[in-house]
């Protein structure tokens, strides 16, 4: 295993004449049964983040790490990762914020490994397209135009629509990682974000999927998924928010029965 | 509707527990404050039984601990239910937790009202 010299450079900006640990967690599925984590000493650098040292390590230590990132800037949602057991996105956590380390980066939690730090989506894709993520027109109205929109009824979605789908939230939900068949925290931030768009009609629609056991009813209010959100988008108030509105629905439902549909 | 008749009936049960919920967080900690430390260290009187069946003898006395105490009951029930099974790692027993869990609120429940209604 190389070690890293930052010597060299000292002097230039953000460069730290010391060096830091990171212990990632290894997985082949085709060859391991249990994750393993390897050691790697990378530069301590001031403007670095925890995903510049994972290039570093896979630029010059060993190119077999498996990672998923891509913009760098807490846009794609890429970057989530277990960074001391705790999910982050390893673009906005700076390497000194964990120094001095070692540093322990693992895949997200709750979610099936394909390769070392690499998760599998689908089932997370899928949640999120259960939960009809569009605008919903019951009157199948085609617009010449486009709908008009006061910046108040934006304001009223607009938090719950900068969700990355990062899925730190699901690494971070005690109850999505006792049930996975739960909804989970940002398939139900999404559909809130759709329910309370002042042009959508589904809401009806989604109540029938996302009140079912294990839609919203499933959470337990820990509220973990919000401390995590790089994006404040406050899942779990969400949640809340759309557990009163199904709950009105379902006092409707069975207190005038011949007002439904 | 299909997808209608697979609804959780859970809103009956998390309007119990909301409820219970702001009661608890609002009204608990003055009970507290008042009967488990002002009172003990004499900062305020403290009221004899006698005193205190006085004040049982008006009604709003007694609906206001009704309510007090029964939505209490059922938020510690749909707690405890939901803490016993995610801390025990048990979902699947759920419907006999929540048996177990519910009908202890319901026995808080008849207590309550028949303590309420037989204190003369």
């Amino acid at each position: 295993m190389e070690t890293s010299s930052t010597n060299a450079q000292s002097g230039a900006i953000g460069i730290l004449d010391e060096t830091i640990v990171l212990e990632i967690a290894r997985f082949h599925p085709e060859k391991d049964t249990e994750p393993s984590y390897d050691s790697f000493e990378v530069p301590l650098r001031s403007d670095w983040m925890v995903l510049d040292a994972l290039n570093y390590v896979k630029d010059h230590l060993d190119g077999s790490l498996a990672y998923r990132w891509s913009c760098r800037m807490g846009i794609c949602g890429s970057c989530g990762m277990m960074v001391n057991g705790v999910p982050r996105l390893t673009c906005e956590t700076l390497l000194t914020s964990v120094a001095p380390g070692p540093v322990r980066i693992g895949p997200l939690d709750h979610f099936t490994v394909v390769k070392d730090l690499v998760i599998e989506m689908d089932e997370f894709m899928g949640k999120l397209q259960k939960v009809r993520p569009w605008i919903v027109r019951k009157d199948n109205y085609q617009p010449k135009r486009e709908f008009i929109q006061t910046p108040a009824q934006l304001e009223v979605f607009k938090q719950y629509s900068l969700c990355i789908n990062c899925m730190l939230c699901y690494a971070a939900c005690p109850v999505f990682g006792l049930d996975p068949s739960f909804t989970g925290p940002a398939a139900l931030a999404l559909a809130e974000r759709y329910n309370l768009d002042s042009r959508d009609q589904g809401a009806a629609e989604r109540t029938d999927i996302l009140s079912q056991h294990d839609g919203i009813w499933d959470c337990t209010v820990i509220g973990e998924c919000s401390e995590v959100c790089p994006k404040h988008v406050d899942p779990s108030m969400a949640i809340q928010q759309y557990k009163i509105d199904a709950t009105k629905d379902w006092f409707k439902t069975w207190l005038m029965p011949w007002g439904n549909k | 509707m299909a997808a209608h008749a697979r609804r959780s009936n859970r809103p009956l049960g998390w309007v119990m527990f909301g409820t219970g919920g702001f009661l608890v967080a609002f009204f608990f900690p003055i009970h507290i404050l008042l009967t488990g430390v002002l009172q003990p260290l004499g900062w305020v009187p403290t009221p004899d039984q006698h005193h205190m069946l006085t004040l049982l003898e008006n009604p709003i006395t007694r609906i206001y601990l009704a309510i007090l105490l029964i939505f209490a009951f059922w938020h510690a029930g749909y707690r405890l239910r939901d803490t016993i099974c995610d801390a025990l790692g048990v979902r699947a027993l759920d419907f006999p937790i929540m048996l177990v869990c519910f009908i202890g609120a319901a026995a808080g429940t008849v207590a309550t009202l028949w303590m309420l209604l037989t204190v003369p």
